[in-house]
């Protein structure tokens, strides 16, 4: 299990957005941080397969990132989470299982279970318009859950939850990346603190930190804002 | 795939603009269809009845006409009595001599004057036998089929054609089809149009609500889910299109009746030399209407996930639609013309359907309706083909 991310670059015209990237990833928990602008959704876009990098390449396994096979180990929460206001939570799971290839019965077997795990199961055939914003959220982290992926890539995924789902959720990232690769960016440090196995760090497009809680000493915040002098943690 | 198919299906129809439209659609062609009878029979200023009586006077007529051939014998009836009407009078309608008695004839004076091209003292002082009356419709024939600049082929098909139609021609009433071939031209714009309305936004609104991303991350979410979604759009102006056609025809068979399917085509429409039923052609032409309908759905849906905007499609699709009705293009460029005609808001109606400019393909001699359905679907292949790239290579960026 090996995620490799090999030189990548992306280019809008005169600015770089990801700057030569160089990494791999085995199983475990990886805490993106950076501020607006580093590079982070850029990077993970690309990890997903949804923005081709202007150079380099990324591969699971020796599979490319824009590979059918790929895509089917893959779960994705974006930081701005698509729905549809007049599907129920059930049939947006049901939907969102259908495009992972999930086969009837198992589809169904899976949302009940993520519906029941995200705390969900009693608003399941409401309208998702009806659902507040962490209610929302947490359809994201379900749908995002849906085909047990192998890489699990999760962009601002606590936010609107509350501190009790935080916690909640927390746990159960934890417990996906004892057997997956998760990848989460979040500006509550704490999330990354807690759990994370590896910490990197991106200011203007690079990667500008990598490396293990261990080699933090003291505060996880301080150490970000003494890295970057300052700027928002985000 | 069929499980993609269903949700695609279920997301069009969830959007509240498909109800919104075909509503409206109903109500307008719903009142376009009972239109002409609703109000006042009024001449100058004067009521004489309301439209309704007015049109079951007519039916009355037409239905004693039912079933006569109009030939020498009936040409002659209706020329006794129209020789007691003052045509040179400009509003000849008004006077109690036509009310009285050439009325009950009218419909076979109009179909004369069409079928001859004569002016209406013309037909009155025309001494004409059931060949003669056909001799002067193949005379105006020859002379329209110049007019479109047919070759000596397509000639050729349309003087066998003539052959094929009956003579003399037996009256038949026949006004919900008439009522029907009337409308085609209105059923058809609204139908494309509506469909445009609701078509244009089924792939920018994945864009537009962001799900595109989780869409496109998914293992179906490239080629799969694309054809699930251009299947369901494409189902879902099919489905429309037969929406409005099935409200019209139910509306002009409730109100006008559903007798006179065998009638000959030439009672209602002169100018064709098809040797079909009225039935028939009503047929071909609602055919061809789904068949624009399901087209511009197709295109609309390839041409946004094109633009990625669905005002800047429907800006597009609108002048389509609007420009046929603008401007024509002059006859003597032949293919200009006919390609011209076979434009989804042109085709639908009766006079580009049943042109008589043809298609020679393969030494087969094909008419218009007979060509569009292959044509929109050659064309909708291929922009559903080419704009999978475009969906499947799409860029999730500057968000």
């Amino acid at each position: 299990m090996e995620l490799v991310i090999d030189r990548v670059s992306k280019q809008y015209k005169n600015k770089i957005a990801v700057d030569r990237i160089d990494l791999t990833l085995k199983k475990g928990i990886y805490g993106l941080l950076g501020a607006n602008g580093a590079g982070k959704t850029t990077l993970m876009r690309m990890l997903c397969g949804i923005l081709t990098p202007t150079s380099g390449t990324i591969t699971y396994n020796g599979i490319d990132v824009s590979e059918e096979e790929y895509r089917a180990i893959l779960g994705y929460l974006p930081q701005d989470f698509g729905y549809y206001p007049d599907f129920s939570g059930r049939d947006f799971l049901l939907y969102m299982a259908a495009l992972k290839g999930l086969s009837k019965e198992s589809a169904k077997k899976r949302v009940n279970e993520l519906l029941e795990l995200v705390s969900l199961t009693d608003v399941a055939k409401k309208k998702i318009k009806t659902y507040s914003g962490g209610m929302k959220q947490r359809l994201g982290i379900a749908q995002a859950l849906l085909n047990n992926p192998q890489i699990l890539i999760l962009d601002e995924p606590t936010a609107g939850l509350d501190p009790k789902e935080r916690v909640r959720f927390r746990n159960l990232i934890a417990d996906i990346g004892k057997d997956n690769i998760v990848i989460l960016s979040t500006h509550i440090v704490s999330d990354i603190d807690r759990i994370a196995d590896r910490i990197l760090m991106m200011n203007n497009g690079k990667l500008v930190f990598d490396g293990t809680r261990e080699e933090i000493s003291g505060d996880l915040e301080e150490f970000y804002l003494s890295e970057f002098g300052e700027g928002e943690v985000d | 795939m069929a499980t993609l198919f269903f949700y695609e299906l279920k997301k069009i129809v969830n959007r509240k603009i498909l109800w919104i439209c075909m509503l409206c659609g109903a109500l307008l062609l719903a009142f376009s269809v009972a239109g002409p009878l609703v109000g006042d029979y009024v001449v100058n200023g004067e009521r004489l009845g309301s439209n309704y009586e007015e049109f079951q006077k007519d039916a009355a007529y037409q239905k004693r006409l039912d079933g006569r051939a109009i030939d020498e014998i009936l040409f002659m009836e209706m020329q006794k009595a129209y020789e007691k009407v003052p045509l040179n009078e400009k509003k000849y309608s008004l006077t109690e001599e036509y009310q009285t008695y050439a009325r009950p004839y009218s419909a076979i004076f109009n179909y004369v004057r069409q079928t001859t091209g004569l002016s209406a003292t013309g037909v009155t002082n025309l001494e004409a036998s059931t060949e003669a009356l056909k001799e002067m419709r193949l005379e105006l024939r020859e002379l329209r089929w110049e007019e479109y600049y047919l070759s000596e082929v397509e000639k050729e098909y349309w003087r066998a054609a003539e052959e094929e139609i009956e003579n003399p021609v037996v009256f038949r009433y026949a006004e919900g089809y008439s009522a029907l071939l009337s409308l085609a031209y209105t059923v058809g714009i609204l139908s494309i149009f509506m469909i445009a309305i609701c078509m244009a936004g089924v792939f920018p609104e994945e864009h537009l609500r962001k799900t595109d991303q989780q869409i496109l991350s998914s293992k179906y979410g490239r080629k799969d889910v694309y054809w699930a979604k251009l299947c369901a759009g494409t189902l879902v102006s099919f489905g429309l299109a037969c929406v409005f056609v099935l409200i019209t025809f139910v509306t002009a068979f409730f109100i006008y009746g559903m007798e006179g399917f065998d009638a000959a085509f030439q009672i209602i429409y002169a100018g064709s030399s098809c040797p079909i039923s009225v039935g028939q052609a009503v047929l071909i032409i609602y055919g061809i209407i789904l068949c624009a309908g399901t087209f511009i759905g197709v295109l609309v849906m390839t041409l946004s996930e094109n633009l990625h905007s669905s005002v800047g499609t429907l800006s597009i699709v609108t002048g389509l639609i609007v420009l046929p009705m603008m401007i024509s293009v002059p006859e003597e460029y032949r293919v200009a013309a006919q390609l011209w005609s076979y434009l989804p808001s042109d085709i639908v109606a009766v006079w580009s359907c049943f042109s008589p400019r043809m298609v020679v393909l393969l030494g087969n001699v094909l008419q218009g309706w007979q060509v569009v359905p292959v044509l929109y679907a050659g064309i909708g292949v291929v922009a559903a083909i080419v704009t999978e790239r475009v969906f499947v290579k799409y860029q999730v960026s500057g968000r």
